[in-house]
């Protein structure tokens, strides 16, 4: 079992107070916390390591492309990529995602073509292929959620998926119902019906919580940002099939992303260097190994089940008062720890301000990069409660009793 | 003072002069971008004087709150003083403490009571 009050202590933020209080940090769909070891890594780099990678000969240069060679490595490891080519370091889940609309989207989607899509995407994942369909006179189809936050199943799917379905584009979690898509299911039903659609996967709030293995989960490409999985800002990961990547022409161009280059002719790298061209953020990559180390240790297996009681303290708190509506599915097994509610009339700012003022709690309100989603929950803004495995069922009940108080206020 | 203070805690829940005003003489409209609060200003003006304003808000607290405290301080102000007020001038007025975000909000009935201003009907 998972020792939250050990682990903790690997958060030197989490000791911070706001306005007196502890801080209670339920903001992690945002971003996450960064452990010591994460933080070590990324000053061990630029005070032993630092030097720009796969151009100098001298030591430090060695080092540093060493150091990002391995990290990409962990990373490889981690989702069960089957080669590090597979592996392309980016900057965050939205320059993943805008890549493959760039690449393969501007190469492969002519006139007519339908891009499949659904309303429960962040915006991220939403418009590069709205973006891509207008530039390239597709359709975009957008996959609608039922009363509990979840797509259609079997037939339902599958008849909305044809042969002009080239791309579908969903999130594997939603950042604001939690929802998890089942994607493995997804991919073999519309394979079976010897459908082709490309399936990119937007992994941003699965890969901070459950096991991932690329091998076994039929996407074609996969996001995900380091900064929400313990790993520092500002570097992110696109997964890709090998024989997928290949396929992708080259997104930018520039410094290290050649073979060779004379006025007539230029020869492009190899995989995964063609994707990634410019300095890269070496000591983000060697943050972001750090950090997958740090998970390891721990155990995804044994994360998701921790979070999934926490998360069911959690819905079973709010559920219990009345003026409180949540939004996404009960069964803790077929979501992740983000839960977005309503509490009576009260503007969600409002409830996000106090339960900051008064309970050191941080949660977010408004929409969340979701505006479709909300459009169509008829809502104009959520409050959203997103959980990791260092909270604690202590800091669950303080929350309540935050939003409870905050009620007792607002309706007196 | 802080939000929960009483004064303004209560003209957050208890807005003064909420609602539509007859024979109106001017209107402005506000859209907070960042979370959809909206608010419509109705004034009327004598000789460039604010005489009466009401409005219609669908929003947080503070905004909520800032447009009822606005709309009983500005009265009897002169329409070019109202159009000088700096963001500091209103937090000043309106007595709390406010985050660079809630100031926003805070904002929102001052911008549309302007835009009201220029705009006779
Ligand atoms: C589901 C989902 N997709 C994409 C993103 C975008 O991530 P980033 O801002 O790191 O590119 C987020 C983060 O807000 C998210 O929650």
């Amino acid at each position: 079992m998972l020792d939250v009050h050990h682990l903790r202590r690997d958060f030197p933020i989490l000791t911070k107070k706001i306005k007196g209080r502890p801080l209670i940090y339920f903001d992690n769909a945002a971003t996450t916390q960064k452990p010591q070891k994460v933080i070590d890594a990324l000053s061990f780099f630029y005070q032993n390591h630092n030097a720009n990678i796969h151009r100098g000969i001298h030591a430090l240069a060695e080092e540093a492309t060493e150091d990002y060679e391995n990290a990409r490595k962990k990373v490889a490891r981690f989702i069960g990529a089957k080669s590090e080519k597979e592996v392309i370091f980016v900057r965050n889940t939205t320059e993943a995602l805008n890549l493959v609309a760039y690449t393969w989207g501007r190469l492969n989607i002519a006139r007519g073509d339908e891009i499949m899509t659904t309303v429960m995407e962040h915006h991220s994942n939403f418009l590069p292929w709205r973006q891509l369909a207008f530039e390239n006179g597709a359709v975009l189809k957008v996959l609608d959620v039922d009363e509990e936050g979840k797509l259609p199943e079997g037939h339902s799917l599958k008849n909305q998926v044809s042969r002009k379905t080239k791309l579908l584009a969903l999130t594997q979690a939603s950042n604001v119902l939690g929802t998890i898509n089942p994607i493995r299911e997804i991919s073999s039903l519309i394979h079976n019906s010897n459908l082709k659609p490309l399936l990119v996967v937007d992994g941003a709030q699965a890969i901070p919580h459950l096991p991932i293995d690329t091998a076994e989960l039929g996407a074609d490409l996969y996001a995900f940002s380091a900064h929400k999985m313990f790993g520092p800002l500002g570097i992110g990961i696109l997964w890709g099939k090998e024989e997928v990547l290949e396929s992708l022409p080259p997104f930018l161009f520039g410094g290290g992303m050649i073979k060779s280059v004379t006025l007539e002719n230029v020869g492009f790298a190899d995989l995964p260097d063609r994707l990634e061209a410019g300095t890269p953020a070496v000591a983000d990559a060697v943050g972001l190994g750090a950090a997958v180390d740090y998970l390891s240790e721990i155990g995804m297996a044994e994360i998701k089940s921790y979070e999934e009681r926490l998360t069911g303290l959690l819905l079973a708190e709010l559920k219990r008062i009345p003026e409180v509506k949540v939004f996404g599915p009960d069964n803790t097994g077929q979501r992740v720890p983000a839960v977005s509610f309503t509490v009576g009339g009260i503007h969600p700012h409002d409830v996000a301000q106090f339960l900051n003022d008064k309970y050191g709690v941080a949660v977010r309100a408004g929409q969340h990069c979701a505006g479709p989603l909300h459009e169509r929950l008829g809502i104009n803004a959520t409050v959203r409660t997103s959980l990791a495995f260092y909270n604690t069922e202590e800091e669950v009940e303080t929350f309540i009793k935050g939003i409870k108080e905050l009620i007792g206020l607002f309706k007196s | 003072m802080d939000l929960y203070s009483e004064n303004f805690f209560d003209h957050g829940k208890f807005p003064r002069n909420r609602g539509r005003l007859e024979h109106a003489t001017h209107i402005g409209e506000e859209i907070n971008t960042s979370c959809g609060d909206k608010i419509t200003v109705q004034m009327k003006d004598d000789q460039a004087k604010i005489k009466e304003i009401k409005y219609e808000v669908d929003g947080c607290l503070v905004t909520v709150a800032s447009a009822s405290i606005l709309s009983e301080k500005l009265i009897g102000k002169k329409a070019e003083e109202v159009l000088q007020m700096t963001p500091e001038d209103l937090v000043k007025m309106l007595g709390v403490e406010l985050t660079p975000s809630r100031t926003k909000c805070a904002l929102l009935p001052l911008l549309a009571i302007k835009k009201a201003i220029k705009n006779p009907r």
